[in-house]
């Protein structure tokens, strides 16, 4: 029999992601399920839409992650006054040995890992803009377009409080992003721990680089040959459906992007966790932030104080 | 890669000698029970053995048929998933997949048909075997049978009939004309009432010649002769006549004109 030369590098990669939560670590304390979701959104080369509590170290996290996969990284807080030029890139007067000429100012979507901060709070030409930079992988600045470097990943932040003056995203952009990844408050002990760390030193901890670009992109490459079974598809598609026919619990329920984007972060977790195929634990892990925000619950259910994840916990039970 | 190929037709000979064992031992049951019923009731146990070879050949094909990956994964779950997604890839060749064939062979190797053979279940089948071939033991040596009484209906009549009563019998029913939908022809009813009164004579071989009784002697009653006596014959049978008693017509016949 020949070696399992390829089981091994399989293993090598598991190994390499956990140094690099190790790193993050470092860092971050607790969030243990928010990192492991932000590699999936990455790994799948996709989008993801952070919803939590101010203070909760978002923009560290993703700091932090783009300095260990060696990722520019760019952070943009949305207001109401952000234009879409403000993020794109604009032209400006140039004067270059007494020739004036137009030169492109790249914005902050000149990045492999943006971060959107308080993405409700931009307007809707801006949130456009930027929504269209993450389908496209590209921004059109008059008559110019240019490709973005890949590999480009945009982590969108909305608070669930305090939403006046805002301009929520509709369905149909919520839909663009593979992940709705929900941070929690830490636990007591998490918090001490973050206390003792930030109030003892006064540098930050430092961290090292564990994944090249390069890398990272061939990790993509091989997140998308993950093999799952037809029986598991199959799952996921009446899964999907059931959002669709579920009416006493779902009003309006997932379209085919969320068949898509369970598969995708299911491979992706099954990869990261050292695996050669996909298990149905992984599409049961990955079908909540998947489907949370590409679900709207019916009246009824809402007042009997249900959230998205009862309705998706009620749906996989069924599966 | 013909390795996951070969593991593939591997596995689907275990789970055929594994269908096999419980299909036999099955069937065998099946001709114990059947090699009963055929000694009770005095047959040809012949029909027991082909009962048995199409019972054998009809579980057989039912255990192949219902004995899915999914089975067998669920019986080891270290394989769980892996198996069903190695056969719908049994044909690719990019590195994950290639390394998924890797990972299922390694993790093939802790997986036995002893996990597959459902112990308990063979052993419970076994000890069954047994008491039917010490039962079929017993039956056979004691020479034990099913009285063909047990098959008459007579019999189970006696037991449930109504002290006293009349046994139901179709001549017996009454038949309302009202109810020609439910009863059919009244006519046809009616003809059922009629008593019938049937007179068989016993043929020559019933009789019994052992018990030839004495004729009983009866006196002879005197006087208890018709005084006239007058025969009337049609033409086919007079032509058949002889001479004489076509003399002895007309003589009859002109005593009858005459008074």
């Amino acid at each position: 029999m020949s070696p399992a030369v390829h089981l091994q590098q399989v293993q090598n990669i598991k190994n390499m992601f956990l140094n690099l939560k190790k790193e993050i670590g470092k860092v971050i304390v607790g969030q243990d399920e928010v990192i492991d979701q932000i590699i999936v959104a990455i790994m799948c080369d996709a989008n993801a839409l952070l919803e939590s509590y101010p203070g909760l170290g978002k923009t560290l996290m993703v700091k932090t992650m783009s300095q260990i996969m060696d990722l520019k990284f760019s952070r943009i807080q949305s207001t109401p006054d952000l234009m879409p030029s403000d993020i794109t890139g604009t032209y400006i007067l140039e004067d270059k040995r007494g020739e004036k000429q137009f030169k492109f100012q790249q914005g902050p979507l000149f990045a492999n890992i943006v971060l959107a901060d308080e993405i409700n709070r931009a307007t809707p030409k801006t949130q456009s803009a930027l929504l269209e930079a993450m389908q496209e992988k590209q921004v059109t600045v008059g008559n110019s377009t240019f490709k973005l470097d890949p590999p480009f990943f945009v982590l969108a932040t909305q608070n669930p409080i305090d939403q006046e003056g805002t301009y929520p995203l509709p369905e149909a952009q919520t839909d663009r992003f593979l992940l709705k990844i929900k941070v929690d408050y830490p636990q007591d002990k998490e918090e001490l721990e973050i206390i003792d760390r930030y109030t003892t030193q006064a540098d930050m901890p430092t961290v090292k680089k564990i994944m090249a670009k390069d890398s990272l992109l061939n990790l993509q490459k091989y997140c998308r040959q993950v093999p799952i079974s037809d029986d598991l598809k199959k799952k996921v598609v009446a899964l999907v459906n059931k959002t669709r026919t579920n009416k006493d619990l779902i009003e309006y329920g997932a379209s085919p992007r969320a068949s898509l984007g369970i598969v995708l972060a299911s491979k992706a977790h099954a990869l990261i966790n050292g695996r050669t195929y996909v298990s149905m634990e992984d599409i049961k892990k990955m079908a909540y932030p998947v489907l949370r925000h590409r679900i709207i619950l019916s009246f009824k259910a809402e007042r009997e104080g249900r959230t998205p994840e009862d309705a998706i916990t009620q749906l996989l039970e069924k599966l | 890669m013909s390795e996951v190929k070969r593991l593939f037709t591997e596995l689907y000979i275990e789970v055929f000698k594994i269908s096999f064992l419980h299909a036999f031992t099955d069937s065998v049951i099946f001709f114990m029970v059947a090699l009963n019923m055929t000694t009770l009731l005095d047959i040809t146990f012949y029909i027991s053995l082909v009962a048995s070879a199409l019972f054998l050949l009809a579980d057989l094909l039912f255990r192949m048929k219902h004995t899915t990956l999914r089975d067998i994964e669920a019986k080891n779950p270290q394989i769980q998933d892996i198996l069903r997604t190695a056969r719908d890839h049994v044909e690719g060749t990019n590195f994950m997949v290639l390394a998924m064939f890797e990972e299922l062979i390694q993790k093939m190797k802790s997986v036995s048909a002893g996990t597959l053979l459902n112990q308990k279940n063979l052993v419970i089948k076994v000890v069954i075997v047994c008491l039917l071939s010490f039962s079929v033991v017993i039956v056979s040596a004691n020479n034990i049978h099913i009285p063909k009484s047990v098959f008459d209906p007579d019999t189970y009549y006696k037991w449930f009939a109504k002290p006293g009563g009349e046994r139901l019998d179709f001549y017996t029913i009454e038949f309302n004309e009202t109810d020609e939908l439910l009863y059919g022809d009244p006519e046809m009813a009616a003809l059922g009432n009629r008593t019938l009164e049937l007179h068989i004579s016993p043929s020559i071989n019933e009789m019994s010649f052992e018990n030839i009784k004495e004729p009983e002697e009866k006196e002879f009653e005197r006087g208890t002769f018709p005084t006239e006596m007058a025969a009337v014959s049609d033409e086919s049978s007079e032509e058949k006549l002889p001479k004489e008693s076509k003399i002895a017509i007309a003589y009859n016949l002109k005593l009858k004109e005459t008074g």
